[in-house]
C-alpha cells in the first residue's frame, strides 16, 4: 500500500515535471539555447497565482490560466529582446545570458514580493479525492490533469498543424525551414511562448501544493536539466518519459529513505543515464 | 513587350561573414532556359546559387528577378516571387514523414493550394505517394533528392536553382534527374543548376558559365563549352590542352 501511494504521489510530480522539462526540450531544440532562467520562469507562475488567488481573488482555474498566459508575454518578450539575437555556434552566450537574465528575475522578486515563503489557500485545499482506493490531495490531481490537458493539446499542435509542425521541422534542419519560406526568427518565437508558458503553468498548478518563495525556482531547473538529459536533448515524448521517472524516483527514495535522499535519486538516475546511455533514453539525433 | 529576361546580377558580390566568395559576377539569364555553373571544388557555384535564394551574404551587386530588385528580401519573399532552391546536401526534415514534409514544402501556401500543389507533385513523382507515411530520414538519397525537388515544385517556381541534384546517385537515378530537369523547363521553368556530372549537365543546358576561384571564367552555349578543349581538359576528363601562348 506504502508503495503503490508512493508510486501514485511520484506520478503525479512526474506529470507537473513534465510540464517544466518539455517546455525546457521545446526551447533547446529549436533554439539549441540552455535556457537557465526557466526555473525562474517557474517561479514567475507560481508567484503570478499567488497574487492573482491570495490579493485579487481570483478562483485557482481562471488564476492558472492567466498566470501562464502572463508568463508566455514575458517569455516573448525575452525573446525578442535577447534570444533571438544569439546565433547559431553561440552555445556558451546563450548560458550565460539566460544565467544572468535568472539572476536578475529572482532578484527583482525578491525586491518586490520578499522572501518569506507563503502558502497559497485555494478552494481545492486540504481536499481529498479516491482513485483506485488511494487518497489523493485534490489539488495535486487538478494539477496532473492540467499536465494531460496541456501535453495532449501540444502532441496535437506539433503534429497536426501546421503552425506546430513548422516547429519541429525548424529544430530538424534549419536550412530546409529556409528554403521552404519559414521565417525561422518567427517560428521560434512561437516555441519560446509555449515553452515558457508551460514553465508558467507548472509553476502556477504547483503554487498550492508547495510553498512559494523567489528561490524555489532552482532546485527545479536543475530537476528540469536532469529531465533534458534523461529524455534525449530536443525530444519532447523522452522528456515526459524522464519526468515520471524522476518523479517516482524522488517519490520513492523519500518515502522508503529519508526526504533528504530524494534530490539524490533524481541525479543518480541522471548520473546514471550519462554514463550508459550519454544520448538519452531515445538515442542520438531524435527530435521533437 | 514583356521582357525575355528571367534574371539579371550585376556587380555580384556575395559570400559568408567577412569574405566574399563570388566576387563582381555578372550575367543575364533568359526565361525558360537552363545554365550549368562548372568548375572545381570552392569555385563559388553552390554560393552563387545560394546568394539569389538569400541564404549567405550579400556585399554588393544587384539581382533583378522579372524585372524587380529582389537583392534585399528574405528568403521567404524570394521564394514567394517566384525563386525556389534545392540546396546540396541533405534539405529536408528527416523524422518527419514525406506526407508532412510536403505540408512544409506548401509552407507559404493558402490551405486548398496547398492540397493541390502536394496533389500536384505526388503525380509528378508517384515514389513520394507510395512512400507517404515513411519518415524522410529513412529514404535512399535518390529518394530524398526527389522529396526535397518536389518541396520546391510546390510552390510552382519561376526559376529553379539546383545544387548538385545528382550528388550520390546511381547513374539510372542520375538520367531520371535530368528528365526531370527537362521537363520541367518544358513548364517555362528557369533553371541554373550546379552540377558534378558536367557532361550530363551540359546535354540538356543551353548555357553554360564557368567560375573559377569565385570569378566568372567562360560563359557561353553549352555545346561550344562541351567542346573547348581546355573544360575538356578540366572537367571532361579529355586530353590536357598546352597553351600555346604559354610556351
Amino acid at each position: 500500500m506504502l508503495v503503490s501511494t508512493l508510486i501514485l504521489n511520484g506520478l503525479v510530480m512526474g506529470a507537473i515535471y513534465a510540464l517544466i522539462g518539455v517546455g525546457l526540450s521545446l526551447i533547446f531544440g529549436v533554439l539549441e539555447i540552455v535556457n537557465f532562467a526557466h526555473g525562474q520562469i517557474y517561479t514567475l507562475g507560481a508567484l503570478a497565482l499567488a497574487l492573482l488567488v491570495g490579493h485579487f481573488g481570483f478562483g485557482f482555474l481562471p488564476a492558472a490560466f492567466v498566470s501562464a498566459l502572463g508568463v508566455a508575454a514575458f517569455g516573448y518578450i525575452l525573446y525578442v529582446l535577447f534570444l533571438q539575437h544569439i546565433r547559431k555556434g553561440e552555445f556558451e552566450r546563450g548560458i550565460i545570458l539566460t544565467l544572468g537574465i535568472g539572476i536578475v528575475v529572482q532578484n527583482a522578486l525578491i525586491y518586490f514580493y520578499g522572501a518569506t515563503p507563503q502558502i497559497v489557500d485555494t478552494e481545492f485545499s486540504f481536499r481529498d479525492i479516491n482513485f483506485l482506493g488511494l487518497r489523493v490531495e485534490m489539488i495535486k490531481a487538478i494539477a496532473v490533469g492540467f499536465a494531460i490537458v496541456s501535453i495532449t493539446a501540444l502532441h496535437l499542435v506539433l503534429t497536426r498543424t501546421r503552425f506546430g509542425m513548422a516547429i519541429r521541422a525548424l529544430s530538424q534542419n534549419r536550412e530546409a525551414a529556409l528554403v521552404v519560406g519559414m521565417r525561422p526568427e518567427v517560428v521560434a518565437g512561437h516555441a519560446v511562448v509555449i515553452g515558457t508558458a508551460l514553465a508558467g503553468l507548472a509553476g502556477a498548478v504547483l503554487a498550492p501544493v508547495f510553498t512559494v518563495h523567489p528561490l524555489m525556482g532552482a532546485p527545479i531547473l536543475f530537476k528540469a536539466f536532469a529531465i533534458v538529459i534523461i529524455g534525449g536533448l530536443g525530444h519532447l515524448p523522452g522528456a515526459v518519459v524522464a519526468s515520471l521517472i524522476i518523479g517516482v524516483s524522488e517519490s520513492l527514495a523519500g518515502g522508503l529513505g529519508s526526504a533528504s535522499l530524494q534530490d539524490a535519486a533524481v541525479f543518480l538516475v541522471m548520473i546514471a543515464m550519462l554514463q550508459f546511455r550519454p544520448m538519452g533514453l531515445f538515442g542520438k539525433g531524435v527530435r521533437i | 513587350m514583356a521582357s525575355d529576361i528571367a534574371l539579371e546580377i550585376s556587380d555580384w558580390s556575395v559570400g559568408y561573414l567577412d569574405h566574399p566568395i563570388v566576387r563582381d559576377f555578372s550575367a543575364i539569364f533568359a526565361i525558360g532556359s537552363v545554365t550549368s555553373l562548372i568548375g572545381g571544388n570552392g569555385a563559388g557555384k553552390s554560393t552563387l546559387l545560394k546568394s539569389i535564394f538569400g541564404l549567405n551574404k550579400h556585399f554588393s551587386g544587384k539581382l533583378v528577378f522579372e524585372g524587380k530588385a529582389v537583392e534585399g528580401l528574405s528568403s521567404a519573399a524570394r521564394l514567394r516571387s517566384g525563386i525556389g532552391i534545392v540546396p546540396q546536401g541533405r534539405c529536408n526534415f528527416p523524422q518527419m514523414s514525406v506526407h508532412e514534409n510536403l505540408e512544409m514544402g506548401a509552407y507559404l501556401l493558402p490551405r486548398a493550394k496547398a492540397s493541390a500543389a502536394i496533389e500536384s507533385v505526388t503525380e509528378l513523382f508517384p515514389m513520394l505517394r507510395r512512400k507517404w507515411r515513411q519518415l524522410a530520414g529513412n529514404l535512399s538519397g535518390g529518394e530524398q533528392q526527389i522529396l526535397e525537388t518536389a518541396m520546391v515544385l510546390e510552390n510552382s517556381p519561376r526559376l529553379l536553382l539546383l545544387d548538385e541534384p545528382s550528388l550520390g546517385l546511381s547513374p539510372r537515378m542520375q538520367a531520371e534527374v535530368f528528365e526531370t530537369v527537362n521537363s520541367i523547363r518544358g513548364k517555362g521553368v528557369t533553371v541554373i543548376m550546379a552540377e558534378q556530372n558536367v557532361f550530363g549537365s551540359l546535354m540538356i543546358s543551353d548555357r553554360a558559365i564557368v567560375l573559377e576561384l569565385g570569378r566568372k571564367f567562360a560563359d557561353g552555349p553549352a555545346r561550344d563549352v562541351m567542346h573547348d578543349p581546355r573544360i575538356k581538359a578540366a572537367f571532361l576528363g579529355g586530353e590536357p590542352v598546352v597553351e600555346t601562348a604559354d610556351i
